[in-house]
């Protein structure tokens, strides 16, 4: 029976290689993801295994909390079981390169550099250029990630980026590239956190052992003899190297007590100097302060002084104004008595006027009468003398003569003592006359003078006035100008002594921080790591552990598909072979004997599906999965290790479900009697769908549609596979697609809406307070620059459960304009969260790796070794690197220290590289900036990791594409064959070849959508866990998937759809219509 | 449906019509011109038909005998546009379907043709009318179909599955399929060869009913000789060539014949 078994069921392949195929294709598939995933775990191990043994990864590591001696070494080197030995030292050191500042790990690489020397560890594997061969050479880093500036053949300019000059510890502080190298003990760019510059090291370099200056090496690598004969990633080997461990460790305590004694005393020696430092300073500062005070005193008082001069002379000019005015105001009134005067004399001489000229008249007609009479008198005379002359006369005449000579002269007489009386009188009144004339002719000159006098005066006074107006005005301006000056002064003294006792403070507050720290100086303490402290091996090895987890889903999924697929096969199958097994039976054979047959058709598809799937899925998953890994990691290529207890418990497995898939659908068949197989089996009846029950829906469906739901439920193994596998299909899409749009949407998140700002300045680390604001100033005035604001940004390192991370602290004085900077929001809101005393926010990712969340507390060490808690008041997104925020207040009442600004972070009005370019170069100018970064040059180097991620994508197109292949395939091709007699019919009747396609195909498009609809869903899980699973520990990849993703899985699933149909389209038109006259089997 | 009051008269009318210019243009509605069917498997040539010639008229009830293996089938289906012929011509209502690539013959069939097969081939998932609904929806002319399934006697079983019909309904099912594309030829291969005697009368009883009141030309083909007694034409197929060709001019109808 056996050979006649072999050849029926061979035969029947023959016949059917189509649904073999869909087994066999299923069962690789699944096999092959199972079994590949499964596999790159111990491959990926293997391979970094490989790598650290071929270049002498150290075994242990030896650092000291105050570095180790010579004579450490030679203890050490006494110890049993080591091989190699390499005491060294690395030192972190600031280079800056097209104005962008890179924190550096300088790590030395020995004298010997030959394959021979044991003690030459963590060897390095040439990539570019050659090793260094003399003072001043390095190689530096061959970087995965990101694409550093740095040439072979450039020369890096190095600082210390702290206090002590570079020169301290190393020969040069000048290196020229001469090669880029790797080395396993670095796999990533992940090299770790540093105390200066940014925190984070960007990359390593080496240079000759001998070029470090200093005694102390901070530490000493060693390898275990013989440990390379074992997997590091296996328990055996730390078992092998734990007693070189415990052997170091128990000379440890004695080494460092030695140490301790040492240092301190030295330490306390510069803590003294830098207080003698800081006490001269204080000196200096106060002086000058006082100094400044003084001059401002002598400036106010001359202030005062003139103010009291100006307002004396103000006084002064005013009495004398007074006075004068008084002088013009008693010259007017005089001016007017005057008038008055003149004018009542003027008046009364006019009244006396005519009564004088009266008299005089009178008196001048008396005198001329008088006058007159006396010549007539004298006549008379005369002729009275005559007569008596003559002697005729006769006495009495005579003496009638002689009297009346006599009483002529004595009238005579008379008058001529009248005369000379009335003369004078005359004389007298003329000149009373004349006088009251002249009198007031004189009264009226008076006044003339009297009045231009005045005016010359009043003139007087208005000039006088003009100049003194002129004078106080020149005086007060002056006043106002030495006041202004005074007061500029006293505010350019108070922020002198603001910023000078800040700076005084801060220097006080650090002097006092590394006393109390000098006093509170722990032991030295000794520290032997072995690999499970080595960073690169604990997370190379968590990064393939966590390949787990997606061994678990993927295979569960391809597994149930297998299933199904060979279950709805194999039933068709057997439903065709119904007369046979009837006939068989009749023949009398076994149950065991009939199933055989199909038992032995999926057992055959099983077992070259598993050989295909083991023989390509142990090579290409593992392949894919450790390439896609090593766009982070510098692991040189794969190295596979047998693991063939994994290829058959997958093939078992596979097989075991195809097998019971197999019994699952002959087992009905097998119970039914010969008579019953043998007649033709009843075709399955139609029935009633639920659809139908809805009738208003029913009947408003076209015939096509109502036959198409018909159809689409009469199969339910069909639908589910069918379902499952092209859900599958899509899910794998959306997770492919998704890895890439969450991958990149990272980028414009972190650098669009979380960190706003384009550029941040690193200020240098002893920049003055006072510096600090002219730059501010400065930037705030350049119209390139649209804002800027100052941060306080430090690396610290957090606690929590257990947990370890290095984070950035941020805090802001003005936590108000901060939102314009950085987004504090949690993920999925918009809502900013505020920056309170009552706790810090966190990123989240970090609250993630140290499993807190809001409320709880995580302990800071800010680089002084002591921890202080703090509590979370909130969580925001945030997606590269760790950050913590907290408002400055709870910054000072936690490190008792204020914050200072050492960040300014800056928008730009207008973004370019070419405006980038000229501000960076005008920024690096500025004496206290110390580095210009610029955040579209991350953007961009980000984008080309994510550009290499596409080969991870085509790898899950292609398993999508064979899965929708695989499923849609089979289950036209079930279709078609158990419909044979129904498509026949229909093109009897008329339809045409595209009718009948579609009539066929309407429901596999259904379904196809369907299955496409439930897989959008299911990919959204599957890209969660494969984000979760390939997430970085300090990078947060985004959930989003976009829209378009959703529309471009579904439009493939659709067409893988499509191709099927196309493919199967020839077999259809191929099917002859002759078939509808045959008899029912 | 509104085609249900224009049933039988008009589409006679204009049938008749369309024939009477034709049938004095061409000698018959129907002519095979020496049609040989060969099946070539590897070296070896089977003549399934060797040269047959043979005409059929409007309207007219037409019944192929002959051994199993004669050819009867291959007649039929080539006749039906399902298969085509390796020489000759075959002219249907003045067209030479015998020229006729794979899509003019699936119009052919499409419109002109219907077919009832040995085993039913009705479509399991459908109702008895969504089965008749299948065929109509695609041509152009189609009959009422309650009216249809009314006529082959099923109007309470429309809304049946074929599997909760019996053998014989299943084939009335089928002609009404058939008929109620309105086709100009009803071809049927042994449609009573599965059912029972009396069962087999019924569907003849209405296959030669729907001649007579359609005026349809009906191809059956039958092993039973004593059924050529009810063709207006009995065609007698041997080994692939024609035995003989009669015409009754007293076909009788099917009650009268007992077999
Ligand atoms: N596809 C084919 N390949 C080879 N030979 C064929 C094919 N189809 C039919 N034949 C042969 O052609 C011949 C005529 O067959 P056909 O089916 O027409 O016979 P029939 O008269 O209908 O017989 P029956 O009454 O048994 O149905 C037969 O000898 C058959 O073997
Ligand atoms: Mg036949």
């Amino acid at each position: 029976m056996g050979s006649a078994l072999w050849k029926d069921t061979l035969r029947e392949i023959k016949k059917t290689p189509g649904r073999f195929f869909s087994i066999m294709m299923i069962v690789a598939i699944g096999v092959a993801f199972f079994a590949g995933v499964k596999a790159s775990i111990p491959d990926m191990k293997h391979t970094a295994d490989q790598y650290f043994d071929d270049y002498h990864l150290m075994d242990l590591r030896v650092v000291s909390t105050f570095g180790l001696t010579k004579d450490d070494v030679s203890e050490i080197q006494k110890i049993d079981g080591i091989e190699g030995i390499f005491a060294t030292h690395t030192i972190d050191v600031l280079t800056l390169v097209n104005s962008e500042q890179y924190v550096v790990k300088i790590h030395a690489l020995p004298q010997n550099t030959d394959e021979q020397n044991m003690n030459y560890l963590n060897r390095v594997e040439l990539v570019e250029g050659r090793l260094p061969q003399k003072s001043g050479e390095c190689v530096i880093q061959e970087t995965q990630m990101f694409e550093l500036p740095i040439q072979v053949g450039d020369q890096l300019d190095l600082e210390s980026g702290k206090q002590e000059a570079l020169s301290e510890s190393l020969e040069k502080n000048s290196y020229t590239v001469v090669g880029k190298v790797k080395t396993p003990y670095y796999l990533s760019s992940e090299i770790g956190s540093s105390e200066i510059g940014n925190g984070k090291i960007d990359f390593f370099m080496m240079i000759p052992q001998n070029e470090f200056k200093a005694e102390i090496f901070t530490e000493i690598n060693l390898t275990v003899s013989e440990a390379r004969a074992f997997n590091s990633y296996d328990d055996a080997y730390f078992e092998h190297v734990d007693h070189v461990k415990r052997a170091i460790e128990n000379i440890a305590q004695d080494r460092s007590e030695i140490r301790f004694e040492e240092i301190k005393s030295e330490a306390q020696k510069q803590l003294d100097e830098r207080k003698q430092e800081y006490d001269d300073g204080k000196q200096t500062f106060e002086k000058e302060m006082k100094t400044q005070e003084n001059k401002l005193d002598t400036a106010k008082t001359e202030m005062i002084l003139g103010r009291a001069s100006l307002s004396a002379n103000k006084d002064r000019y005013a009495d004398q104004f007074a006075s004068y005015r008084i002088q013009i105001e008693e010259g007017k009134q005089q001016l007017e008595t005057l008038k008055a005067t003149y004018e009542r004399s003027e008046k009364t001489y006019e009244e006396t006027k005519p009564q004088l000229m009266q008299q005089l008249d009178q008196l001048e007609t008396q005198i001329a009468d008088i006058t007159k009479q006396l010549a007539e008198n004298e006549e008379a005379i005369k002729d009275c003398e005559q007569q008596l002359k003559n002697p005729e006369l006769t006495e009495l005449e005579r003496r009638l003569l002689e009297e009346k000579l006599s009483s002529l002269r004595q009238s005579k007489q008379i008058a001529e003592t009248a005369l000379p009386y009335l003369e004078p009188a005359k004389q007298a009144l003329e000149v009373q006359l004349k006088q009251g004339e002249a009198g007031l002719k004189q009264t009226a000159k008076m006044i003339e003078t009297q009045e231009q006098q005045l005016a010359i005066k009043e003139q007087e006074l208005k000039d006088g006035e003009a100049k003194a107006q002129a004078e106080f005005k020149l005086g007060e301006e002056k006043l106002k100008n030495a006041e202004t000056a005074y007061n500029e002064g006293k505010i350019v003294l108070e922020k002198a002594r603001v910023s000078g006792q800040a700076d005084l403070d801060k220097g006080k507050e650090q002097l006092d921080k590394a006393q109390k720290d000098l006093e509170e100086m722990a032991e030295p303490q000794w520290y032997v790591l072995d690999r499970h402290a080595h960073y690169s091996y604990m997370d190379y090895g968590s990064v393939a552990d966590r390949m787990e987890g997606i061994a678990k889903v993927f295979p569960l999924f391809f597994f149930l598909v297998a299933a199904l697929v060979c279950l709805t096969t194999m039933t068709r199958i057997v439903d065709e072979q119904r007369s046979n097994i009837g006939t068989m039976k009749a023949l009398g054979y076994g149950k065991n004997a009939i199933a055989s047959k199909f038992i032995l058709y999926a057992l055959i598809a099983s077992v070259f599906g598993s050989l295909l799937g083991c023989c390509l899925g142990m090579t290409i998953f593992p392949t894919v999965i450790f390439n896609a890994w090593n766009l982070m990691y510098t692991l040189p290529s794969i190295s596979f290790v047998s693991q063939s207890g994994l290829a058959i418990s997958a093939s078992l497995i596979v097989t075991m479900i195809t097998v019971s898939a197999t019994v699952a659908a002959v087992y009905k068949e097998l119970t039914e009697t010969p008579a019953l197989l043998m007649r033709p089996k009843a075709p399955k009846a139609g029935k009633k769908i639920i659809m139908e029950r809805i009738t208003f829906l029913w009947k408003r469906m076209s015939f096509i549609q109502k036959v198409t739901a018909r159809n689409l439920f009469r199969y339910k193994k069909r639908f589910l596979m069918t379902v499952i596998g092209i859900s599958g299909c899509t899910a794998l899409l959306v997770a492919g697609f998704g890895i890439q749009d969450s991958i990149s949407s990272i980028v414009n998140k972190q650098y669009g809406e979380i960190l706003k700002y384009d550029v941040s300045l690193q200020l240098k680390e002893d920049v003055k307070d006072s510096e600090q604001k002219e730059l501010l100033k400065q930037l705030q005035a350049d119209s390139r620059i649209s804002a800027v604001t100052g941060i306080t940004s430090e690396s610290a390192v957090v606690y929590a459960n257990d947990e370890e991370q290095t984070v950035t602290i941020v805090t802001a004085d003005d936590t108000e304009t901060l939102p314009q900077f950085i987004s504090l929001h949690p993920r999925g809101s918009d809502e900013e969260l505020p920056l309170g005393s009552d706790g810090v926010l966190i990123s989240e990712k970090l609250s993630m790796n140290c499993k807190v969340k809001s409320g709880d507390t995580l302990e800071i060490d800010a680089g002084d070794g002591i921890k202080r808690k703090v509590t979370i008041s909130g969580i925001v997104e945030n997606y590269v690197g760790h950050y913590l925020y907290m408002a400055p207040s709870l910054y000072k009442e936690v490190f008792h220290i204020r914050p200072y600004d050492n960040t300014f972070v800056i928008k730009l009005s207008q973004l370019g590289s070419n405006e980038e370019q000229a501000l960076g170069n005008d920024l690096m100018k500025q004496k206290s900036v110390s580095s210009v970064s610029f955040y579209s040059g991350i953007a961009a180097s980000f984008s080309d990791t994510i550009a290499s991620l596409s080969f991870v994508v085509v790898v899950l197109v292609i398993a999508a594409g064979l899965l929708a292949f695989i499923v849609l395939y089979n289950l036209t091709n079930v279709n078609i064959s158990e419909r044979l007699r129904e498509i026949a019919t229909i093109k009897v009747l008329g339809f045409y070849d595209l009718e009948v396609a579609q009539y066929v195909y309407r429901e596999n498009i259904l379904l196809t959508m369907i299955g496409s609809l439930c897989g959008l869903g299911l990919g959204i899980g599957l890209h969660r866990l494969i984000m979760n699973l390939a997430e970085m520990e300090n990078v947060m990849f985004g959930r989003t998937i976009e829209p378009l993703s959703f529309l471009i899985s579904f439009g493939i699933t659709m067409l893988f759809g499509m191709i099927v149909n196309i493919v199967m389209y020839r077999k259809l038109k191929k099917i002859p219509m002759v078939e509808s006259l045959k008899s029912v089997e | 449906m509104k085609k249900s009051q224009e049933f039988i008269p008009q589409v006679k009318k204009s049938e008749y019509n369309i024939s009477d210019e034709r049938a004095e243009l061409m000698s018959a509605y129907i002519e095979f011109e020496n049609v040989k069917k060969i099946y070539s498997m590897g070296e070896v040539k089977i003549a399934a038909l060797a040269g047959v010639s043979f005409t059929i008229e409007k309207g007219e009830f037409v019944v192929i005998a002959g051994a199993s293996g004669a050819g009867k089938s291959t007649i039929l289906n080539i006749l039906g546009g399902m298969d085509t012929c390796s020489e000759g011509n075959i002219y249907v209502d003045g067209t030479k379907i015998s020229d006729f690539n794979a899509k003019e013959l699936t119009t052919y069939r499409r419109y002109d043709i219907g077919f009832v097969f040995q085993f039913y081939n009705l479509v399991q998932n459908l109702t008895v009318k969504e089965n008749v609904e299948l065929a109509t929806q695609i041509c152009k002319n189609p009959l009422n179909i309650d009216e249809t399934i009314e006529a082959v006697g099923l109007k309470e079983r429309a809304g049946n599955f074929p599997a909760q019909l019996s053998g014989g309904e299943q084939q009335r099912v089928a002609i009404a399929r058939a008929l109620a594309k309105n086709p100009k030829l009803l071809l049927c291969d042994e449609p009573t060869g599965a059912l029972d005697y009396a069962t087999g009368k019924q569907i003849l009883k209405l296959l030669q009913d729907t001649c007579k009141n359609h005026g349809v030309s009906v191809v059956v083909i039958t092993h039973n000789l004593a059924l050529t007694a009810m063709g207006d034409k009995v065609i007698k197929v041997r080994n692939g060539l024609i035995e003989s060709i009669e015409i009754n001019e007293h076909p009788l109808p099917v009650e009268r014949i007992e077999y």
